[in-house]
């Protein structure tokens, strides 16, 4: 193997490192249970191998998020499934042992995650990767090809419709 | 337009805010990831030269994975040294040559016939996650096949710090409450502040707050302050920024961090 193409393979396993998790998140946000996950992010980053040259350095995660969104919607169409939300996704706690605080931030983090379904794809979709990713707004508004207005008007009336949720639903319970 | 104002603490249940961040740290499960990794397509990527080496359960860690697992090493150390807007530097680049997602999905994009077959089948090839298993964080080296990784100076050790701070200051009724393994540890605390400084200070700062709180004296302790100095300065706050990076500066005379605070403060007293 030349020089430069180990260097290739090194940075691949690199982006690899670096973005697994985010590509998992976003693949469980699209509504891919556990269980099929590990295939999908497989194939997203056999995809990213195969178009490696294509994509550059600094767009590789908006590429995967790209990647994701679609292999997530052709899983569903296949599978004839709904969306899985809730369940499918609820984390994990970090222990068995919960003390009452750990219960409340897994039963929180399960309540935001069915909100979040809730807000519709288009906004949910910018203000996960804006307010959770922390992407900037303009990195936002490319990846998803849409104007720059368009997502911050998104932005906007996903944070007020979440809130709104949030108040509804999480005041007596939290 | 200027990126947007961040959603205020005080606009919003910090309830929900904290939940959010929750989610936001949701990570792979180590053996998934340890699986998958193992799995990548071998050889040089692009060209479409490279042949996936199987489902995720098919284990082939060559030589090229274990390269590839110094290069991971390398990358622990360490994302408090990065300069401060990588996302902008991401923005020039990808205008220069970036896919869009419909490119990425074009048919060609997704995949071969034998590709695809691995999809459409629900039963996971890779184990299902542990939920005993502690979340670790994703700077760690997570390879279980490659236990020879070099240890890398920057990397915290999170472990021993934790401990030590197991007694807590005894205010009791929060996650000081919690046994250290199941605190939030430093470094994500940290790693997620750093990915929000710039799209969101204020939550940065949160999360700033929210590690002295955990971790006064923890092990990352000057990067946490290194954030701390950039936050305020991202959200105005310009007397309370130049007196946060005049703290750290007397504190941490010898710090790794001590150029790049000495230039904010720099800027901060010059405007």
């Amino acid at each position: 193997m030349t020089q430069a193409a180990r260097r290739a393979e090194d940075e691949f396993r690199e982006a690899f490192d670096r973005t697994a998790d985010f590509v998992w998140r976003v693949l469980a946000r699209h509504g891919v249970p556990e269980a099929v996950r590990p295939d999908l992010v497989q194939e997203a980053f056999a995809v990213l191998h195969r178009r490696w040259d294509e994509v550059a350095t600094g767009a590789r995660r908006s590429f995967l998020y790209g990647v994701c969104r679609r292999l997530a919607s052709d899983w569903r169409r296949r599978a004839h499934v709904r969306r899985e939300v809730g369940e499918a996704s609820a984390p994990e706690p970090s222990s068995d042992s919960t003390p009452e605080l750990e219960v409340q931030r897994v039963r929180r983090a399960r309540l935001v995650r069915r909100l979040l379904d809730e807000l519709g794809e288009r906004k949910r979709e910018v203000l996960v990767l804006h307010e959770l990713e922390g992407w900037t707004m303009k990195e936002v508004a490319r990846s998803l090809e849409i104007p720059l207005k368009t997502a911050y008007g998104r932005l906007y009336a996903g944070r007020r419709e979440l809130a709104a949720l949030w108040a509804e639903r999480a005041g007596g319970r939290s | 337009m200027n990126e947007p104002t961040p959603w205020r603490e005080e606009d919003v249940d910090p309830a929900l805010l904290e939940a959010l961040d929750s989610v936001a740290a949701d990570r792979m499960p180590e053996a998934v990831r340890a699986k998958l990794r193992a799995g990548l397509p071998e050889g040089p990527p692009g060209d479409g030269g490279g042949v996936a080496s199987g489902p995720a359960g098919g284990g082939a860690l060559g030589a090229a994975g274990a390269v590839g697992l110094l290069a991971a090493a390398a990358l622990l150390g360490f994302w408090a040294f990065r300069p401060a807007p990588p996302p902008t530097d991401t923005s020039a680049a990808s205008r220069e040559r970036s896919l869009t997602p419909e490119e990425a999905a074009s048919p060609r994009a997704t995949s071969s016939s034998s590709d695809r077959a691995t999809l459409g089948v629900a039963e996971p090839r890779a184990p299902r996650s542990e939920p005993a298993e502690p979340p670790r964080s994703r700077t760690e080296p997570t390879d279980p096949t490659v236990p020879a990784l070099r240890p890398v100076a920057s990397e915290p050790a999170a472990g021993p710090s934790s401990a030590r701070e197991g007694g807590g200051d005894g205010s009791g009724g929060d996650e000081r409450a919690l046994p250290p393994r199941e605190r939030p540890r430093e470094i994500d605390l940290l790693d997620r502040a750093q990915a929000r400084l710039e799209a969101s200070p204020r939550r940065a700062l949160a999360l700033v707050r929210r590690h002295a709180r955990l971790y006064p004296e923890g092990v990352l302790r000057p990067e946490r302050e290194v954030l701390r100095v950039e936050a305020l300065a991202r959200l105005g706050r310009r007397d309370a920024a130049a007196a946060a990076a005049r703290t750290f500066l007397a504190a941490h005379p010898g710090a790794a961090h001590r150029a790049r605070v000495e230039l904010l403060l720099g800027e901060l007293e010059s405007e």
